[in-house]
């Protein structure tokens, strides 16, 4: 075809060596003429070299992408011309640009399977779209379909969470039979605690036939009386004793400590399997075939 | 406080353990230590002795459901009324709410003197009940029991045994052990009311969750 537009110019058909010169570069945007081509023929060629904008696909066969893997694409362009390429849906929708610059004769871009935000596999029939602007203000579209399969490794299941504490949902169904704990300057406290102490003082009444028994127990009554009494009418701010340690954190009972070692456990097990199954997600290998390039399409003509 | 009179002293074994008390599944484990005063009234007779004793105890809850068991043994009396005290019991337990506890079982209680042994079986229905009276950390307890049905190889007929026993409870260690000091007292009777064997317990003791 190059040979034959040489011979239209020679015969001053300037319109069909035009035609012939366009065809070649179509089927090889490398096309060139021969160096024994005779100037007038080769102006000719190369004038229309820079106002088409065809562009050669060299894709690799199918390839597999592993994370960090560049799938790697050669484009042939006819010209020197303003290009811009990017991968967009089957619809035409952009999804991530590549490059924006000039091609002289070949480019390689590289892509690495993933979209837009960079996280993520793109999966399914995509495009990849290569624009060319002549400078004849013409826009040049050609297009590579490429097919995109991924290999997703199975994910873990997450830990199932600790049921929390019976106490900690509702004490009037706790089955503890520790009693329940109390606030301060609860009258329920001071009263348990009086009836407590009384119990000890009455018992030898209740239970021994003579109603004897050891004065010892007034002791002990006693002391569980006041310590109720204490209980209830001390301030819960009120200063401990000179000297001693001041606590102010308030006390826990150890059913709630132990339901909390749980859940922490269970959080650091789930932020593992979280992080293992991302990276698992990563890990996905891509599956990337290249179809017959469609088009081009021009437009502004 | 007089010399016929029982003074309690109680050494504790006390741990710590890890709690889990979320699970259905509680274990705990105890030991008391204490001093006894037995007086056996027998007609126009009547005999007092004081003395230790020490034991252990562990319970098995599940969910509300739950089995005790302890033991304990001690000497009481002196010289030539000298008497060694042994006591066992198995209660099947069951608390509808919390804080309450309701138990069942037999308690086997022997008194042995160099001349004769006294054996006792007592099935007791018992009732307790523990309440915070200061904070977290510091429960009153009730107790009081009841036998239902007892046997005994003295001549006199079994009549009735009941017995009752509260205290204060102290939680140490964010309530992974249990200090218990309590006074208790238990009365048998037999022959219509001619033999009357009275116990007296200053105990304290410590209840440690093991699960």
């Amino acid at each position: 075809l190059v040979v034959q537009g040489a011979a239209q110019v020679a015969n001053r058909q300037s319109d069909s060596a035009a035609a012939s010169f366009r065809e070649a570069l179509s089927l090889d945007p490398r096309a060139r003429p021969d160096p024994r081509t005779g100037a007038a023929a080769t102006t000719a060629f190369h004038e229309v070299r820079q106002q088409t904008g065809f562009v050669g696909f060299r894709p690799p066969g199918d390839t597999t992408l592993s994370p960090g893997d560049q799938y790697r694409v050669r484009l042939y362009s006819s010209g020197i011309h303003e290009t811009t390429v990017a991968i967009t849906t089957g619809a035409g929708q952009r999804v991530r640009r590549l490059y924006l610059g000039l091609i002289v004769d070949s480019l390689d871009v590289r892509w690495d399977g993933l979209d837009s935000t960079g996280a993520a596999p793109l999966l399914g029939p995509v495009m990849l779209q290569v624009v060319l602007r002549p400078a004849d203000g013409t826009r040049w579209t050609t297009r590579l379909p490429l097919t995109i399969q991924a290999t997703v490794p199975d994910t873990l299941p997450l830990p199932l969470r600790p049921t929390a504490p019976v106490s900690s949902r509702s004490p009037t169904t706790a089955v503890d039979p520790s009693p329940l704990p109390r606030t301060a300057h609860d009258p329920k406290m001071l009263a348990a605690g009086l009836l407590t102490g009384l119990a000890v003082v009455a018992l030898p009444k209740l239970v021994a036939a003579d109603g004897q028994g050891s004065a010892a127990r007034f002791v002990l009554g006693g002391t569980v009386g006041l310590a109720a009494i204490v209980g209830f009418i001390a301030p819960s701010g009120s200063r401990p004793p000179v000297g001693r340690p001041v606590l102010r954190e308030p006390e826990r009972p150890a059913i709630d400590l132990e339901w909390q070692r749980k859940e922490q456990a269970w959080q650091r097990a789930t932020d593992s399997v979280r992080a293992e199954n991302q990276r698992r997600r990563r890990a996905v290998q891509l599956r990337v075939k290249a179809g017959v390039p469609i088009g081009p399409e021009i437009d502004g003509q | 406080m007089t010399g016929h009179r029982c003074l309690a002293l109680w050494l504790t074994l006390a741990g710590t353990g890890p709690v889990a008390a979320q699970s259905p599944l509680r274990l705990e484990a105890g030991a008391t230590a204490g001093i006894v005063r037995l007086r056996t009234i027998d007609g126009p007779i009547a005999t007092r002795r004081t003395g230790v004793s020490l034991g252990g105890q562990g319970a098995v809850w599940w969910n509300r459901l739950g089995l005790e068991g302890g033991y304990l043994e001690g000497r009481l009396g002196s010289d030539g009324s000298r008497l060694e005290r042994v006591e066992g019991y198995a209660m099947l337990g069951v608390s509808p709410v919390r804080g309450l506890v309701i138990n069942v079982g037999p308690l086997v209680r022997a008194l042995v003197t160099g001349a004769a042994t006294t054996r006792w079986v007592l099935w007791n229905v018992k009732t307790r009940y523990e309440v915070g009276i200061v904070g977290r950390f510091l429960s009153g307890f009730g107790e009081a029991w009841g036998a239902v049905k007892g046997s005994s190889n003295v001549p006199e007929t079994f009549n009735s045994a009941r017995g009752g026993m509260a205290g204060l409870a102290l939680a140490v260690g964010n309530g992974q052990a249990i200090v218990r000091l309590s006074y208790g007292i238990d009365e048998s009777r037999l022959g219509a009311g001619r033999r009357r064997d009275t116990i007296e317990t200053f105990a304290i003791g410590t209840t440690i969750r093991i699960r």
